[in-house]
């Protein structure tokens, strides 16, 4: 029997996402989205937030490049709340991995136009990595990352990419992605906000005789 | 002098040690001194000199009530204190007070004025009642339940987050009488006295950091604690306690300068910090000559704890012993810790190193301990200006120590550093002080000089009358002849 190498996984066609890089690096963007949101959907199946987060984040960015503006925002809007996601599933178990998905959130949110949300996200960000490390001073401002931020603004067709607009296969895949997206997020948002503290019944002002018990 | 499980009830250790000196050196002041005690059942028969007027015990767990320790009455604030008047007075101060304890960026100024309106509650209504109440447990319970970050934590853990916070928060409750100068030789939570002492009359603070308490608590709980919001949790509530401290405090007067750093590093205004060097007697500790065995020999003068890390120690001389085979180490110090003594012993004993490594117990007469080594030795992974450091260094040894805290300073290249929790590195030094006499006799000599200049007992003790009587004068308006001290540790 032969045995697969490393080597060959990344030479391969087997593993969707690497299969994607090749093809947006070669410049087939709208074939790179296709592949890039079906590992998504994959990962997504599989609850693995953060690769199928991963794998929509790519999808986008290949989306604004070819100038699907309108999808590219929506893909990065789910891409966003998936990072949010995982940053609150992993926060028990690793606080440096919630971090980073709050970062990651924080630019998919900026990508999508969602500035709200993105400032929400910060906010979270700005307080767990405050209270992570103490000796970040009240003046000190965390680096969020707004490298991408500028893909989605200036990237139209022509600059050297082919366009994507109206391709029939990158639109099924995205409404593909997002369907199940939506299918699986939760239909009831958990609050965030403390619940009120449970009261038990006033108790009479004094009573003498559990007062004795108190004297010890 | 607010001190914490020091002086005058527990006679060990550095803080003791400086607290002792501090208090028999300026005579011409009187001290009120505050001890917390985390356990009631404490030696209580110490002795302490005439300008100790008053010893304010405060015991925070091992009893039922401090007050019954203290004798001070308590049934009028129990009467006085029903179950609406908490819902309606204290469970808000209560709620507003664990809220930014617990938040990221809580405002020093904020937490002084709470802890002020939650004194003037407590002195008047019973505090136990108050911090027993099942409300208080809710309003904690539901901070720690809105934030996610406490999501996966257990309510076992939560629990005993909780019994800390509540215990700790009786002092409180504690009056301290009016005094001109308080000295915290700590910034923690006894630390807290010295902010309603200010607060209720003026009182000036000057706080003296030896270890850097936050510091070790970060020790702590990084070594007890495996879940990390557990350690977040611990990281916010000390830094959230000790800001204020800073805040309030005039003078910080930390040991050395590496504590500087982490008191900057906490948000202390850098105008404030003052170092005081630690002072030895050098009349005491010098080079003298002792009866002793020929082999070559390392002294190590350290209490057996963990922070003082033995193990490393009794691995390096496993190391040096390949060099050196007839290497001895002789280890001067006791322990209150008893599984971490027994972890000594069972190295020395499964390595072999019986025939090399010996425990000596407590001495009291350290500077006869260091004249009985070639090289004396310190393992600490923490340390702050380190007594036994400067001790050995005014009895003339080569010294080879871990670079932590304040050492480096302290040794300014009269010695060698070495890193710590390395016995390979701990071991190379050892050997080559012990193979290279002419190496030894310089650092013995320089080390011997800078001691007699720089950390004698009389220069320290001078400082802090210094800075007793600038706090006392600007308290006043005018210098005061003769003060009084608080020190709460």
């Amino acid at each position: 029997m032969r045995v697969v190498t490393w080597l060959d996984r990344l030479t391969d066609d087997s593993n969707l996402w690497l299969t994607a890089v090749r093809l947006e690096e070669r410049g087939d963007l709208a074939k790179a989205i296709t592949l890039y949101l079906e590992d998504a959907t994959k990962c997504l199946t599989a609850n693995s937030l953060t690769r199928a987060a991963l794998g929509g984040s790519c999808a986008a960015d290949c989306l604004a490049k070819g100038g699907d503006t309108e999808n590219a925002r929506a893909v990065y809007s789910a891409v966003a709340r998936l990072y949010w996601e995982s940053a609150d599933s992993s926060i028990g178990v690793s606080v440096r991995e919630s971090l980073w998905s709050l970062q990651e959130a924080h630019e998919s949110f900026l990508l999508a136009g969602e500035r709200e949300n993105a400032e929400t996200v910060k906010d979270l960000f700005d307080s767990l990595a405050n209270r992570a490390n103490p000796f970040i001073g009240d003046n000190d401002e965390f680096r969020l990352p707004s490298a991408r931020n500028k893909i989605i603004q200036s990237a139209t067709p022509g600059d050297g990419y082919p366009d994507v607009r109206g391709s029939s296969q990158v639109g099924m895949a995205v409404e593909s992605f997002l369907k199940l997206y939506e299918e699986r997020r939760p239909k009831v948002t958990k609050s965030r906000v403390a619940t009120p503290a449970s009261t038990e019944e006033e108790i009479d002002e004094f009573d003498a005789t559990s007062f004795i018990g108190q004297l010890g | 002098m607010v001190n914490w499980d020091n002086y005058p009830n527990f006679p060990s250790g550095g803080v003791y040690v400086w607290a002792k000196r501090l208090v028999e050196g300026v005579s011409d002041w009187d001290f009120v001194v505050v001890n917390e005690l985390t356990n009631a059942n404490v030696p209580a028969n110490y002795t302490v000199p005439s300008n100790v007027k008053e010893v304010i015990e405060i015991p925070i767990f091992g009893t039922h009530r401090r007050e019954e320790y203290q004798k001070e009455p308590f049934v009028r604030k129990i009467l006085r204190t029903s179950d609406s008047l908490i819902e309606k007075k204290f469970i808000p101060l209560f709620d507003d007070f664990v809220s930014n304890l617990m938040a990221s960026k809580s405002d020093p100024a904020r937490t002084v004025k709470l802890m002020v309106e939650l004194h003037n509650f407590l002195t008047l209504y019973d505090a136990r009642k108050c911090l027993e109440h099942p409300l208080a447990w809710d309003v904690f319970l539901n901070h720690i339940k809105a934030d996610t970050l406490y999501k996966s934590v257990s309510l076992r853990e939560v629990l005993t987050v909780f019994q800390v916070v509540q215990r700790s928060m009786q002092i409180l409750s504690v009056d301290v009488p009016p005094v001109d100068v308080v000295h915290c030789s700590l910034v923690w939570l006894p630390s807290l006295t010295a902010i309603i002492a200010k607060a209720k009359y003026g009182c000036p603070i000057i706080v003296t950091e030896h270890g850097v308490a936050y510091r070790e608590l970060m020790l702590y709980y990084n070594a007890y604690f495996f879940n990390e919001p557990s350690k977040i949790f611990w990281k916010v509530f000390a830094r959230n306690i000790v800001r204020p401290v800073y805040e309030a405090a005039d003078i910080i007067a930390p040991v050395c300068r590496a504590n500087a750093v982490w008191e900057r590093a906490l948000g202390a205004d850098p105008s404030k910090i003052d170092v005081v060097y630690n002072g030895i007697d050098t009349e005491k500790f010098r080079p003298m000559t002792v009866p002793r065995d020929p082999a070559p020999t390392v002294i190590s003068v350290a209490r057996i704890d963990p922070f003082k890390d033995i193990t490393t120690l009794a691995y390096g001389i496993k190391r040096a012993r390949e060099s050196i085979p007839n290497i001895r180490c002789l280890l001067f110090g006791d322990s209150i810790n008893l599984d971490y003594a027994k972890r000594c012993l069972n190295t020395v004993k499964s390595e072999g190193l019986e025939p090399n490594f010996t425990f000596m117990g407590a001495t009291k007469e350290p500077e006869k301990a260091y004249n009985l080594g070639d090289v004396v030795v310190f393992s600490g992974i923490t340390e702050g200006f380190p007594f036994a450091v400067i001790e050995a260094m005014a009895c003339g040894k080569a010294i080879v120590a871990t670079s932590v805290g304040g050492v480096p300073e302290a040794l300014a290249g009269c010695g060698i550093l070495v890193k710590s929790r390395d016995p390979d590195d701990l071991a190379k030094a050892i050997v080559r002080l012990l193979k290279d006499e002419k190496a030894r006799a310089e650092l013995g000599a320089s080390a011997l000089k800078r001691a007699r200049k720089e950390f004698s007992i009389r220069t320290s003790i001078d400082r802090y009358r210094d800075l007793y009587q600038q706090l006392a004068a600007r308290h006043a308006g005018q210098p005061l002849a003769r003060g009084e001290m608080v020190i709460a540790q």
